[in-house]
């Protein structure tokens, strides 16, 4: 409040400048509305997306010339001068479909929306419908057919920033609306805490972010967007229903009964006047193709908004899950990969986690915008074990953040955060943990073809008794348009992430797994550099080329102590991890349409110059997708080279046999969804074949991934 | 159309590309020690953990009751048992047995909760020993595809085995 007050007494024009409003309706080529269309006037903050009804209203305008831009997903963008010296109302606009979208992907990865060929890093843009139609229930499963993304069971690191680390912190921030997802405990992120359904728009920002988003963007962000609430009613429910293939080899078979999981959600939404709510309520069932790895899990949903005026709104949204999953860590060898060890038979763990975060926006100028985002997560879990290991943890953080457009040049963002987190657990002890945070971000054009960023984000951390860190991360970036058709992006900025409490408390011994505290653990920091070109050759062609690199320095990274074999985090004095990334998009005849994606990775510990464990040196991805009007047929292939290093300690000191078999990766998924609005039906299909050709693999050794499944699916709209 | 063949091109590189992956056939063969542990006398109230141990080479000093040396660490033998039937490839926590030799077979008892490597926390009640000679540790001879079995372990809590170096 306090800085609010000392900018109206900095910036008074902010309040009494005289302001006008327009208003209109977007519709498509046949005069029908058009829903979500993004309205904005460039180089300002005044923007807002369509209504149900395809109506827009855009107010606090100051007198002038503006760039009117409106935009749709589907869409060609639509770009008009507009004088603005009084109200304006009763604009139309009509946009025409057009196959290639990449014109029109806006990010927010700089904490405001711009075009994604403004950025100067790399990005994916995907949207939640994406892989909701491939029956994909997780989202990790969603993740695993990203680009550049590497995942290992429940970890995911982007362009090999994360091996496996046993659920302790992540290099990868992953924020639901602004909101991060992170424990406070583990530092983990728990992936079903994500609603699926509810996702509009996924954002996957390579690369160090750390000088924006802080500790834990270390390797980047995936930013998810929920979906807006339409006005009026309007409910869907989805059901799904799969089953596990039995294995190739008799030997494996370990039961007689079909391994089935079902997963089945409802959802609704209603918007009026100023007021809008959107919740969800799901139930999943996952009888395994494993012994003892059932999962059951009921999960809500919930969004509110509240427009207080057009300048003004609250949003509120909280998500969670009770689970009960059984343990199945290792399996007991290779002749009998889908039984668990022994002492995990009959283990389970119940747990209970919960989200809960506020957004209120307030638009002072057209020019000026301030945010307030407080949020908590709650978790708790219980081994039901021999270890009865267990914790509660409570994290609370708060952003502030301002948007500042100085000019038709200068964009500022800058922001503050903190984060108290208090943890009780037989397995971290009692801990607490505090962060502060302060950052700054500005673009400057030069002309219409380059863009500059610069950077910077200082942050404090204390975990309990450590000593507290202090570290301040800069960064540069720059984006050229060499030509309309051509665009250079580099940037190059310091990282930084602080250890989890689970890295440095972990005090605990599961399925003949020990693993003990490091009391003198160390942040861990990054320098890194990148350099991407993107070229479109045609409006239906392009190719994407990056080379990265980044150096680690006191990189966090389990290992096992041979004095006692118990696992410990340390950190390793040097590694880099550098590589390139190759990406291509074709559309054909406005129907088909393949993404090629080929990262090559060399991460190295440069102590003893060996790979870093679980990560795949080659990963290759080719995703063909046929649509028409009531069908849409698809085939994805996912290939990953095989692991040069993983946990050979634990294969040595014989916890996991045969841990060290593995191979390459090479998966194939089959999805065919109808839609059935053709026979008058708000409704649709989806069957899928996941792993097609049985496939059998480990991501982390001792674990054999899913065999081929069915899936069939079917989602109902009701408005 | 060139475009096309391509996609079809690299659908068909990626089903011809795919065999089968791992295989039960790619499994060691395993080998382990089966056989049963008999007590005799009183069980000690204040006895916590009783697991039978195996050691690549033997205890001759503290150090050696590492990790490193470890080969297998049965699960926990119920208190009070007057028998115990034992088979490492089914009942284990650390299980590293290949064919080859092992030094040192016992059974060891531990007055506190955890399970430690901490040498003094740990006492011997019974050794896999020469016939008739009960005081020494027998050499544990593994060969390639066969497990050893009818091992027999007499733990006379009346009449304890010599301790390894290190312990109380």
């Amino acid at each position: 409040m306090r800085s609010l007050v000392l900018l109206l007494i900095l910036f008074p024009s902010i309040m009494f400048a005289q302001t006008f409003r327009i208003t209109g309706k977007v519709l498509d080529e046949n005069n029908n509305a058009l829903a979500g269309a993004n309205v904005y006037l460039e180089n300002t903050l005044a923007g807002t997306t369509t209504d149900n009804n395809g109506n827009f209203t855009i107010s606090k305008i100051k007198s002038g010339t503006y760039k009117l831009i409106v935009s749709l997903l589907g869409y060609s963008k639509l770009v008009s001068e507009i004088i603005i010296e009084k109200n304006i109302a009763n604009l139309i606009f009509t946009l025409s479909e057009t196959s290639y979208q990449s014109e029109q992907i806006v990010v927010s990865a700089n904490k405001y929306q711009q075009n994604i060929d403004d950025l100067p890093i790399s990005a994916n843009v995907f949207s939640g419908d994406k892989f909701t139609v491939k029956n994909i229930i997780n989202f990790d499963d969603a993740l695993r057919q990203m680009p550049g993304v590497n995942v290992t069971l429940d970890q995911v690191g982007i362009r090999g920033s994360s091996g496996y680390s046993r659920g302790a912190g992540t290099r990868v921030l992953v924020t639901l609306d602004g909101i991060p997802l992170y424990t406070g405990d583990s530092g983990e992120i728990i992936w079903n805490i994500i609603p699926l359904y509810q996702i509009e728009r996924i954002e996957l920002i390579k690369g160090s972010a750390s000088s924006l988003y802080g500790s834990s963007a270390l390797g980047g962000v995936i930013s998810l967007s929920t979906k807006k609430i339409n006005s009026g009613f309007n409910g869907v429910s989805s059901a799904k229903f799969g089953i596990y293939d039995k294995p190739k080899f008799v030997e494996w078979r370990w039961s007689n009964k079909l391994r089935t999981f079902n997963n089945q959600v409802a959802s609704a939404s209603f918007a009026a006047n100023n007021f809008g709510v959107a919740f969800s309520f799901g139930r999943d069932e996952n009888f395994s193709y494993r012994k003892n790895d059932w999962d059951r899990r009921l999960s809500g949903f919930i969004k509110a908004n509240y427009n207080f005026n057009e300048n003004s709104s609250l949003s509120i949204i909280s998500t969670g899950f009770t689970r009960n999953r059984a343990t199945f860590n290792f399996w007991k060898d290779l002749r009998n990969p889908l039984l668990p060890l022994r002492q995990d038979d009959g283990q389970h763990t119940p747990s209970d986690r919960i989200v809960f975060g506020m957004n209120f926006s307030h638009l002072l100028t057209q020019n000026f915008s301030i945010s307030v985002k407080p949020s908590l997560f709650k978790t708790f879990w219980k081994d039901e074990s021999e270890s009865s290991n267990s914790s509660n943890s409570s994290l609370f953080r708060n952003e502030i953040l301002a948007n500042w457009i100085l000019n038709k040049r200068t964009i500022i963002v800058s922001g503050l955060e903190n984060q108290y987190g208090i943890v009780k657990s037989n397995i971290f002890g009692n801990r607490e943990l505090k962060y502060y945070g302060i950052f700054s971000q500005i673009e400057k054009s030069y002309s219409e073809k380059l863009k500059f960023y610069f950077g910077f984000r200082f942050d404090a951390n204390k975990l309990s008794e450590l000593e507290s860190e202090k570290s301040f991360s800069p960064k540069l970036g720059l984006n050229y348009k060499i030509s309309a058709s051509t665009i250079i992006r580099s940037m190059i900025g310091k990282g930084f992430r602080s250890p989890s409490l689970a890295e440095a408390f972990t005090s605990t011994t599961t399925s003949g797994v020990s693993v003990k505290p490091n009391p003198k653990i160390k942040s861990e920091i990054s320098y890194s550099y990148e350099i991407g070109i993107n070229h479109k050759f045609t409006s239906n062609s392009s190719v994407d080329l990056a080379f990265f690199n980044n150096e680690f320095y006191n990189l966090i990274e389990p290992k096992i102590d041979p004095a006692d074999s118990k696992v410990i985090f340390t950190n390793l004095t040097r590694a880099r991890i550098s590589g390139i990334e190759l990406g291509l998009n074709q559309q054909l005849f406005s129907t088909f349409n393949l993404n090629a994606n080929y990262t090559f990775l060399n991460p190295k510990d440069l102590r003893t110059d060996k790979y870093l464990k679980y990560r795949a040196v080659n990963q290759f991805m080719l995703s063909v997708e046929y649509s028409s009007e009531a069908m849409t047929s698809g085939i994805d292939f996912r290939f990953m080279s095989r692991y040069r290093e993983i946990d050979n300690e634990f294969v040595e000191y014989g916890i996991v046999k045969d841990g060290d078999k593995r191979v390459e990766i090479k998966v194939i998924d089959l999805n065919f969804t109808y839609n059935l609005l053709n026979f008058g039906l708000p409704a649709r299909l989806n069957l899928s074949v996941k792993n097609l050709l049985n496939y059998y693999y480990v991501e982390m050794i001792g674990n054999l991934a899913p065999i081929r499944t069915f899936v069939f699916g079917i989602e109902a709209a009701f408005n | 159309m060139k475009i096309l063949i391509s996609i079809l091109i690299l659908i068909s590189f990626a089903f011809f590309s795919c065999d089968e992956g791992l295989s039960p056939d790619e499994a060691e063969i395993s080998v382990g020690i089966s056989g049963r542990i008999i007590f005799k006398g009183q069980w000690d109230n204040s006895i916590r953990r009783t697991h039978i141990v195996m050691f690549k080479d033997s205890l001759k000093s503290s150090s050696d009751f590492s990790a490193l040396n470890l080969r297998y660490v049965s699960e926990e033998i119920p208190k009070g048992s007057s028998e115990y039937k034992f088979d490492s490839q089914e009942n284990a926590i650390l299980n590293n047995i290949k064919p080859g030799e092992y030094a040192y077979l016992a059974v060891a008892q531990s007055k506190t909760f955890l399970l430690s490597l901490n040498r003094s926390a740990w006492f011997v009640v019974g050794i896999y020993s020469i016939e008739n000679e009960p005081t020494k540790a027998k050499i544990v001879n593994i060969l390639p595809k066969n497990s050893l079995t009818n091992i027999e372990i007499i733990c006379d809590f009346d009449n304890l085995p010599p301790q390894p170096p290190g312990g109380n």
